[in-house]
């Protein structure tokens, strides 16, 4: 019974509520329109501002919180903390609407009165006002709002209408704007409505360019533009490293992908290399350097495992080499016991700079041959793994730099 | 850029310094044992079946320090051999392998102590049981009967005299074939003294009583050509029966072959400069002698007459001996190869294969003769 006199209370007082403002697409004033009124594609963050006095508050500004957070045109609900500068608290907190609420009333009877404001602009969006019974908790929640939830959807389309310029290379595609990446068209030019204040973190991947990103700010400024960097990635890359800091590496590589992917040729050389022997040789001795008449050419294909604006970048590769071998420069030959193997290998490299990166990782040798066990011979305890014609040597650490022009 | 670019140096100077702290790292790879591989090409070709032998070996303890190498018994009815393992100043005998079971069990015999310092290993001939030791300091000739585990000191050798002051230039093997059984293995050594005189002697075997015979040929021991060279450890040297002519590569910083002849009349002459220490002599098809000198790589050959024969790509394959083959009336160039196949450093032991090959020596001759214009 209570309910229905709610509810019959709420059909006079929604006849008196009177719409200040008018759907601009609507065009005339209480018109019936298609619809943006219903269903707003804005969203926008609500600062609810309930007057002083209210009895209850809690209750109330929670229920009031939960029935406006179902509105799909609203993407927070924030309660005001400051009762009399709540614009400025709307507009640091991003806050496109303020809702006024102010209750007066006693024995058993409220008088609710309501305003929806542009936070930027002030001017009041829509208004009204409506009596009701004393709400209970579970009125609250419910359908207490009723008439303030209704005219939340007109109020949020005459939010002050703003936009700003995306400015990029074609195809970029750039988050944090909107709930799913926005693609810039070939025009290079996108608009987007936003509201004012706002502030995105948003980050763009730019086909051939590092990605960028950042936090920009908009204050509804007339003309605000947002124009995405656009630093091409390096197309190749040459590296000089070390094999287990002995034996020279160089390798020259072409990245495709954005930088996600890699395919190079590869050189290691075993002469020269350093050896330090485990027992000083004698002064006099022995030079560290050592000469071991072998070759290693080889290609390899990789991928990075993070973007490439990352400081450290994984990677997981694996290539395919030669073993050639010139002993005493009698003979040039591919070596007869382990002419060719892959090599995986994992890594990472640390970037500097955009230009100059550090890596290291580790790799293996995986020999094909006429017998394993010649390799294996070859360097007794090197490998860990024979069977009939391969054999996979103990992983090893390769580790340089990289210039990426 | 300039911080970036310190940054960067100071990145890869910090992971070079921590990859030098271990930079005695090398990979799968031995230029020899990828050189030897050539010559299985002729010995499948060209070599003996009796000759060809494989062994799969347990090294006792930490056996390998890359220089053992396997010395095959000298008769081929006889399957077997001796892993001998140069030490530290010491020549040890570390396996004995009779028969061709795929596993012996290595022993090793001391820690080559008993022997003392050793420079020269060679097989006892016609026995499978000893082989024949000089050791240094210059206590001259030893045999050692590896069963018995005993060492029996030859007393022929003039270095075990105090009162000697002559020292050993070279010592070798030389095979005889005009010695019943055929091919059997003599033994020589130049004898320097500090006066300048030399001194050849050469040696039987005695494989009756597995030792070296304590009186070898007194008649022998006869002044040879002069050597102005100074010894600094044993070279090679070998006796060519049919010219009387003792062939020495001394240890010297500059491999070279040299020839003496009794009577010591004039100096003994260097024939030609080697790429290697002479390391063996075989005969060609008319019984003359041609001399190996085995680099890490490549064996390199020449006539006695200082001419280059060509080279073998011998690699891990270590030339044993050569044997004359009665039944054939041919020589047998015999070599055998040595490989370890991991690194334990523990009582576990190592896993080592052994392989001996035997391939007629003209047919060895006429392969290294087709590397003349490589």
């Amino acid at each position: 019974m209570r309910r229905y006199a709610f509810a019959l209370g709420l059909l006079a007082a929604l006849g008196c509520a009177t719409l200040v403002a008018q759907d601009p697409v609507s065009g005339g004033a209480g018109a019936p329109s298609a619809d943006p009124v219903s269903t707003p594609t804005r969203q926008v963050r609500v600062l609810v501002a309930l007057a002083r006095g209210t009895a209850d508050r809690e209750s109330w500004l929670r229920g009031l919180a939960l029935a406006l957070a179902r509105e799909p045109g609203v993407s927070g609900v924030l309660r005001a903390r400051d009762e009399s500068a709540y614009f400025d608290e709307a507009n640091r907190q991003d806050c496109a609407l303020v809702l006024e609420i102010a209750a007066a009333g006693a024995s058993g009877s409220r008088r609710v009165e309501w305003r929806y404001l542009d936070a930027l602009s002030r001017d009041v969006l829509a208004e009204g006002a409506y009596e009701a019974p004393e709400p209970t908790e579970r009125d609250l929640s419910g359908f207490f709002w009723d008439e303030v939830v209704a005219a939340l959807p007109a109020a949020v389309s005459r939010v002050r209408y703003t936009a700003f310029t995306l400015k990029g290379k074609p195809g970029s595609e750039v988050s944090g704007f909107s709930p799913k990446p926005l693609i810039v068209p070939e025009s290079g030019e996108l608009e987007i409505v936003a509201d004012a204040p706002s502030t995105y973190r948003w980050r763009a991947t730019v086909p051939g360019s590092y990605p960028a990103g950042g936090v920009f700010a908009f204050f509804g400024t007339e003309g605000s533009t947002l124009e995405l960097p656009d630093e091409a990635l390096p197309r190749w890359s040459f590296d000089v490293g070390l094999l287990m800091g002995q034996f020279p590496v160089l390798r020259y590589e072409r990245r495709f992908f954005s930088d996600r992917a890699f395919a190079g040729i590869e050189l290691v050389s075993y002469s020269p290399g350093i050896l330090l022997p485990r027992d000083p040789p004698p002064e006099g001795g022995p030079s560290i350097f050592v000469f071991l008449p072998l070759v290693q050419p080889g290609f390899r294909l990789g991928a990075r495992l993070a973007p490439a604006d990352a400081a450290f970048r994984p990677y997981v590769s694996t290539g395919a080499f030669a073993r050639f071998s010139f002993p005493g420069f009698r003979l040039f030959m591919l070596d007869p016991i382990a002419p060719f193997g892959l090599s995986p290998a994992i890594g990472v490299e640390y970037g500097t700079s955009r230009k100059l990166v550090v890596w290291a990782e580790a790799a293996m040798h995986w020999y094909f041959g006429p017998n394993g066990y010649l390799v294996a011979a070859s360097n007794p305890g090197n490998v860990f793994f024979v069977k009939g014609y391969t054999a996979i040597e103990i992983p090893h650490v390769r580790f340089g730099v990289r210039f990426a022009p | 850029m300039r911080a970036n670019a310190r940054r960067a140096a100071l990145s890869a100077c910090i992971l070079a310094l921590v990859s030098l702290s271990a930079s005695c790292w090398m990979p799968s790879f031995d230029p020899a044992l990828s050189v030897s591989t050539w010559m299985d090409a002729i010995f499948g070709d060209h070599g003996r079946a009796e000759w060809r032998k494989s062994y799969t070996i347990a090294l006792a303890g930490d056996s390998d320090d890359g220089f053992s190498y396997f010395l095959p018994f000298r008769m081929p009815a006889t399957p077997g051999g001796y892993v001998v393992t140069p030490g530290d100043g010491y020549m040890r005998i570390a396996t004995i392998l009779m028969g061709e079971s795929a596993w012996e069990t290595g022993k090793v015999w001391g820690d080559g102590n008993p022997l003392g310092k050793a420079a020269v290993v060679g097989p006892m001939p016609g026995s499978s049981e000893t082989v024949f030791v000089y050791r240094d300091p210059l206590k001259g000739l030893e045999s050692l009967v590896i069963y018995g585990g005993s060492v029996n000191p030859l007393l022929g050798s003039a270095l075990t005299d105090p009162s000697d002051s002559r020292r050993l230039l070279a010592l070798g093997t030389w095979s005889d074939p005009s010695i019943d059984p055929g091919g059997q293995t003599r033994f020589v050594e130049i004898l320097m003294g500090e006066s300048g005189d030399a001194y050849a002697r050469r040696g039987s075997i005695s494989t009756s009583s597995f030792t070296i015979d304590s009186d070898i040929e007194p008649a022998l021991n006869d002044p040879i050509d002069q050597f102005p060279v100074t010894p600094t450890g044993p070279g090679f040297a070998a006796y060519d029966l049919a010219t009387s002519t003792y062939f020495v590569s001394p240890n010297l910083p500059d491999p070279s072959l040299w020839r003496a002849q009794a009577p010591g009349a004039a100096t003994a002459s260097k024939i030609v400069d080697l790429k290697a220490p002479a390391t063996g002599m075989v005969h060609d098809a008319v019984d003359k002698p041609v001399f190996l000198a085995a680099g890490r790589s490549y064996t390199d050959l020449y006539s006695g007459s200082g001419a280059y024969l060509g080279w073998l790509p011998t690699g891990s394959w270590r030339f044993a001996f050569e044997y004359w083959d009665t039944t054939d009336s041919t020589w047998i160039s015999v070599f055998s190869r040595f490989m370890v196949l991991t690194d334990n450093k523990d009582d576990i032991g190592n896993l080592a294969f052994a392989q001996v090959e035997g391939v007629p020596t003209a047919d060895l001759l006429a392969f290294a003769a087709e590397k003349l214009g490589n």
